[in-house]
């Protein structure tokens, strides 16, 4: 690991805003900690991880960085605080994405009594990083932009890294940036905000601790002595990224066939209000749909009917009834691309 | 309006319904783009703005949620007719109810507003249960409606006799239903029914049916605990969410209240 010499003549300037720089990161990692601590996105999560770098780790990254940038500054290191969420399924990080943007959203203003104060607009950078193609039914891409779109946030998505073709990392980085006050003074201090799948997870700390990897500057200062010379081994490596995808896959594919939901915890209080349809009170369809062709009219009385199912169903705490809504939205669905084809036709 | 664009509206809107309930969070994600959709073309479609409120509350953006419903019950209310949009107004009511609950409880609130939220919070629950169509849905309203009235009783004493007056006609009304004083778990009161009954029949009714309430959300809840425990209950009690601990939490204080009387 780089070591910062010892202060032999005391710290320089360098030493000093980069000694600041940390203690703000300790201070605002603090109070995102006890903002995050606890909360749905956290207590669905399957591990919650979080670290401050160090500053010699920030005088570090500023020396690095100023190679290629001489007016990079330590306040620029944007990932002194760190959170990791680390969801059970692949399929659960757009869900856990969407409760920390609602959790910003609706608590970030009143964290410490309003001393520190968070909003969307402080979310600066939302980066997907991503092996699947956008069209794949397992990639999160879609949704994740879905939900950018609906809370206004498409703009802050900045574009990857390109990966090597080896073996892509994939999760979903949120940059927040904010000011904290200390002393009377104003300080820009960020955090990130990681999601990612356990099986990623897993993958990630080996090849981290191989010393390869998405940060291979980082992982090489926590790797174990290898012998580099023969890397035959990084193929195996790549076999294992292979395979923890196809494990995350998988057991995406059983979570949806066991009909596993990500757990929304905190609003139980609707969940003794039985779902019934609002919008037949005169049962009105069949005038609506009186000019539709037969075949189609009779589709509509089935998926009707079976709506009626589901909520009878519903109304006796049937556990069928999920399956029956399911069955019952597919034939609307179905009938809805239809008829909007016609239009077009 | 195109006929056509109302077909398309009301098959995203069914859609959307259905979607909303099959237990997948994809789908409730599609539900609210059909039903964004149908706003977007027709900002007269009323269920859609109750539906939509509906998801935003599953979100817990409580302030778009109350702006959605609010406005489906103004609609609501203004379009009844003899049979109209009873059903809409209702449920609308009910979801409003539980939207100011929800602010209520933001830790931000001065006393104040959550006192404010809370009040209504309890007008919208029990014009939901005057609102309801059959006994079978006097439980939700009701016993929500309950919560509200039993901690408004609790922390707003200068209106302490309105909040009992309330309360006790509620109470009464469910005391009449035939499976009232029957807490097994055969029977259809869910834990949060139970939890609305245990602070109201301690606050407005008997305390003796608090604490045998209380005791049946007590069993409830150590079977959960022993499940999950293996060798640590903590640790199990950490796991819950925030609600259940708080049932939890007010269960045990009625019981050892009433035992301690007793």
């Amino acid at each position: 690991m780089t070591q910062h010499p010892p202060f032999d003549d005391g710290p320089d300037d360098l030493d000093k805003s980069c000694m600041l720089a940390s203690r703000q990161a300790e201070r605002f990692h603090g109070i995102v900690k006890e903002f995050l601590y606890g909360t749905v996105p956290i207590k669905n999560a399957y591990a919650f991880k979080d670290r401050v770098k160090p500053f010699t780790d920030i005088r570090e990254k500023v020396l690095r960085k100023r190679k290629i940038r001489p007016s990079y500054e330590p306040a620029d290191v944007k990932d002194a605080s760190g959170f990791r969420i680390v969801c059970l399924f692949n399929c659960d990080i757009p869900r856990a994405l969407e409760d920390v943007i609602s959790l910003i959203k609706t608590e970030g203003k009143n964290i410490k009594g309003g001393m520190v104060r968070i909003g969307l607009e402080d979310i600066k950078e939302i980066e997907i990083h991503n092996n699947r193609r956008e069209n794949d039914p397992h990639s999160i891409v879609g949704k994740v932009k879905d939900i950018l779109d609906r809370e206004d946030l498409r703009s802050k998505l900045v574009k990857s890294k390109p990966q090597p073709d080896f073996s892509s990392y994939s999760s979903v980085h949120v940059i927040l940036e904010t000011n904290l006050l200390d002393s009377g003074r104003r300080f820009l201090v960020a955090t990130e905000i990681q999601l990612r799948s356990v099986f990623e997870e897993a993958w990630s700390e080996i090849s981290h601790r191989l010393g390869y990897g998405p940060d291979k500057r980082a992982a090489a200062e926590q790797a174990v002595p290898l012998d580099k010379s023969d890397e035959r081994w990084k193929i195996h490596l790549d076999a294992l990224k292979a395979l923890a995808d196809g494990c995350a896959q998988y057991s995406d594919n059983i979570a949806m066939e066991a009909g596993y939901s990500y757990k929304q915890e905190g609003i139980r209080k609707d969940k003794t209000l039985e779902p019934r349809s609002i919008d037949s009170d005169a049962d009105d369809w069949q005038a609506l749909f009186k000019d539709v062709s037969s075949e189609r009219f009779h589709r509509l009385k089935f998926a009707f009917s079976e709506r009626n199912r589901a909520e009878a169903l519903a109304q006796v705490k049937d556990g069928k009834a999920a399956a029956a809504f399911l069955n019952a939205g597919h034939l609307f669905e179905a009938l809805l691309r239809e008829t909007e084809a016609q239009g077009h036709g | 309006m195109d006929k056509h664009i109302q077909q398309i509206n009301r098959l995203r809107a069914e859609t959307a319904f259905c979607f909303m309930h099959a237990g997948h969070d994809d789908l409730v994600i599609k539900s609210e783009q059909l039903l964004r959709q149908v706003l977007a073309d027709d900002q007269h479609y009323i269920p859609a703005f109750l539906r939509l409120g509906q998801v935003r509350f599953w979100r817990k953006d409580f302030t778009e949620a109350r702006a959605l419903l609010e406005t489906a019950q103004e609609k609501a209310a203004a379009a009844t007719t003899e049979n109209g949009n009873k059903r809409l107004l209702r449920t609308a009511r009910q979801y409003l109810g539980l939207v100011y609950w929800r602010m209520s409880e933001n830790p931000a609130n001065t006393e104040a507003e959550s006192i404010d939220y809370l009040r209504l919070a309890a007008e919208a629950l029990e014009q939901a249960f005057e609102d309801s169509e059959t006994e079978k849905q006097w439980p939700s309203s009701g016993s929500s409606a309950m919560y509200c009235l039993a901690e408004l009783h609790r922390r707003d004493s200068a209106r302490a006799a309105e909040y009992q007056r309330r309360g006790t006609t509620i109470l009464a009304n469910l005391q009449k239903l035939p499976e009232y004083g029957r807490w097994d778990r055969e029977t259809p009161w869910t834990m949060n029914w139970l939890d609305n009954l245990q602070r109201a029949e301690y606050r407005f009714g008997d305390r003796a049916t608090a604490k045998a309430v209380a005791d049946e959300v007590i069993s409830r809840f150590n079977r959960i605990l022993n499940r999950e425990a293996g060798i640590n209950r903590a640790a199990a009690f950490n796991k819950l969410s925030a609600d259940d601990q708080d049932i939890y939490l007010t269960a045990v204080d009625i019981r050892d209240q009433e035992n301690k009387v007793n």
